[in-house]
């Protein structure tokens, strides 16, 4: 508990890192609760399209063009935004961890094979790789996660490998060598829990990156279409922008907010877990 | 008494774009059961590595590294471990040798984890009494490396080495990082636990002061080769190979010998890629003739034990004991509680 408690007093000297977590939470909660407060399918139609928002309590972020409840929608899409943003990064940092940590623990053959593989996926377009990705396997939640890990693991993977490289060579790590420890245990206990925070910060940040990759599938029609986002509803208001600049506009806001959240809080854990910077 | 160690014809080469750094060209040694057995060398030399190959933390290039009776030498990782207890290492930098995010106790407690040694609370207790042997208190075991001081790492990073119950510590430059005084307590530390425990020491160290104090046999290394190698007092009394008078002539002595001129080396070291014909030292040798560049030494016998790779190791070895053979004062491999003394 103590640690933690430690932990939260660096955290919340950064200003916007507190403000990027009550971001979070907030969404988080949307998230959470949307089911609870909002039962029924989030595009029914509610009542007459396109009223704007805050003029009535009925609909307090208006309607869009086939009269649904942008309010609603919001709660819903936070659900997909945040779903996809947590395990598109989860999975990301599994893999890039995983071919990092071989490649710079074990180097020689087994790490250049690991990094040309990984500079052959560096050379292609994200965005081009994760359209043609998701067009492969279908569109679903399960496709689009599955291609933002495909394209993004591959900086986890540079910094881990770097990070290892930098650990392998240190006397402590030679000491476990040198006392018989085999190498799983000496990845897994030694030098994993020392390269932990810059891959937390990463993955943070790759979870904004998520979030906002899954709103451009979905904007381009390439989401999950049995399931409200961010992206869709932005996507879906582009053609009634000029008469209704609401239908894409808010949850194009939302879709900042969350990445600005995330951004911050990333910030603020970069700042919390380096050591140098503890002594403040 | 068979040797514990003995290193035959040892090379590591390290594949370099123009060729190979031949890092260590050709070593031989032994070490005996409980002795201490010095390595010194200016930086580069190669010291370091002949103890890391030893450790089998590199794959030695050629050359056998005989541990009781068994060559290492060839073995892969897995046939290695089972037999890695018996030689451990304390390193130079007691910050880097220490895992920062380990409490103490987790720290010593890994070699019987690795080991499958005793229950977990058993464990406890082992630890505690490493602790102990090395002069630190139990409560050590709760702290984090970086809440200790330069001379408590070195101890636990000493304790670690311990654990195993080696019979062979290759000590790298392990009191070079320390200040004075905990250099002296360190030192200490060590030869008192030579005594009870009976492990021997390859005491790698550029610190000729140190060297001197701790080993009963000193080899002398330039550039990947042994030039020289004898007894602590023999090398100390009638050093033969121009290179180690001229190591012994740079160090610094108290009281400074008034009106003697030391024979200083001059220029650096010769790349290892691409070392010298001959004898190695020959570029930066008074001595030097022209055999000396065409044709690679031999071993000469000064005496029982004490070894010269020179062509005119003889001639040398006749001429006046130079005046670099004063004692300190200071008995070998004996305790001192005189810091200054080093």
């Amino acid at each position: 508990m103590e640690p933690l408690l430690q932990f939260w007093r660096r955290y919340r000297q950064n200003r916007g890192a507190v403000f990027g977590l009550a971001i979070v939470l907030t969404a988080s909660a949307m998230a959470l609760l949307a089911p609870w407060l909002f039962p029924g399918d989030p595009r029914r139609i509610a009542g007459a399209p396109y009223i704007a928002p805050f003029v009535t309590w009925q609909f307090p972020l208006g309607t869009d063009q086939l009269g649904r409840d942008i309010f609603v929608q919001l709660f819903y899409g936070a659900r997909v935004s945040l779903l996809v943003g947590i395990a598109a990064s989860l999975v990301t940092a599994l893999i890039g961890c995983t071919i990092g940590a071989l490649a710079g623990f074990y180097g020689g053959r087994l790490g250049a094979l690991l990094m040309r593989g990984t500079e052959m996926f560096q050379t292609i377009p994200d965005i081009m790789l994760a359209l043609v990705l998701v067009t492969i396997l279908q569109a679903s939640l399960l496709s689009v996660i599955i291609s933002i890990a495909i394209v993004s693991w591959t900086t986890v993977a540079r910094v881990t490998r770097a990070e290892f490289l930098k650990f392998r060579s240190q006397d402590f790590v030679l000491a476990c060598v040198v006392m018989g420890m085999p190498s799983w245990r000496i990845i897994v206990s030694q030098i994993f829990p020392n390269v932990l925070p810059p891959i937390v910060v990463m993955t943070s940040i790759i979870a904004a990156g998520a979030i906002l990759a899954e709103s451009s599938l979905s904007f381009l029609g390439l989401g999950d279409p049995n399931s409200v986002s961010w992206g869709m509803m932005t996507g879906a208001g582009r053609s009634v922008f000029r008469n209704a600049w609401y239908v894409s506009g808010i949850p194009g806001l939302a879709i900042l907010m969350a990445v600005l959240g995330i951004n911050l809080v990333s910030d603020g854990l970069n700042d919390a877990l380096n050591p140098r910077r503890r002594e403040r | 008494m068979t040797p514990l160690l003995s290193v035959e014809d040892l090379h590591k080469h390290f594949p370099d774009r123009v060729g190979a750094l031949r890092a260590v060209d050709g070593v031989s040694f032994q070490i005996k059961p409980g002795e201490t057995l010095g390595l010194v060398g200016e930086s580069g030399c190669g010291k370091s590595t002949v103890g890391r190959t030893i450790l089998r933390l590199y794959k030695p290039t050629s050359g056998r590294i005989v541990l009781e009776g068994r060559d290492i030498a060839p073995l892969q990782e897995s046939a290695l471990r089972p037999l890695r207890r018996d030689v451990q290492m304390v390193f130079q930098d007691p910050f880097s040798s220490l895992n920062p995010r380990s409490r103490i106790g987790r720290i010593l407690e890994e070699p019987f984890v690795v080991w499958g040694e005793g229950r977990a609370r058993d464990r406890r207790d082992q630890v505690v009494a490493l602790l102990e042997r090395v002069g630190l208190g139990a409560e050590a075991a709760d702290r984090y490396p970086h809440e200790l001081s330069g001379g408590q790492r070195q101890r636990v990073g000493i304790a670690r080495a311990l654990a195993l119950k080696p019979k062979l510590i290759v000590c790298d430059e392990a009191v070079s990082a320390l200040d004075v005084s905990v250099r002296a307590q360190i030192i200490n530390l060590l030869v008192d636990l030579q005594r009870t425990l009976g492990i021997a020491y390859l005491f790698i160290s550029h610190d000729l002061a140190v060297v001197e104090h701790v080993s009963n046999r000193v080899a002398v290394m330039y550039l990947g080769r042994i030039v020289e190698i004898a007894s602590a007092d023999q090398l100390w009394s009638n050093p033969i190979h121009p290179y180690t008078r001229a190591l012994f002539d740079a160090s610094p002595k108290l009281p400074a010998a008034a009106g003697q001129k030391r024979a200083v080396l001059e220029g650096d070291l010769p790349s290892a890629i691409d070392p010298p014909s001959g004898c190695r030292f020959h570029t930066r040798c008074r001595f030097a003739t022209d055999v000396c560049r065409r044709v690679e030494p031999i071993v000469w016998q000064a005496a029982p034990g004490h070894s010269v790779a020179c062509h005119h190791a003889e001639a040398l070895s006749m001429a006046e004991a130079i005046p670099t053979a004063q004692q300190n004062g200071i008995l070998k491999g004996s305790r001192h509680d005189n810091a200054s003394a080093l």
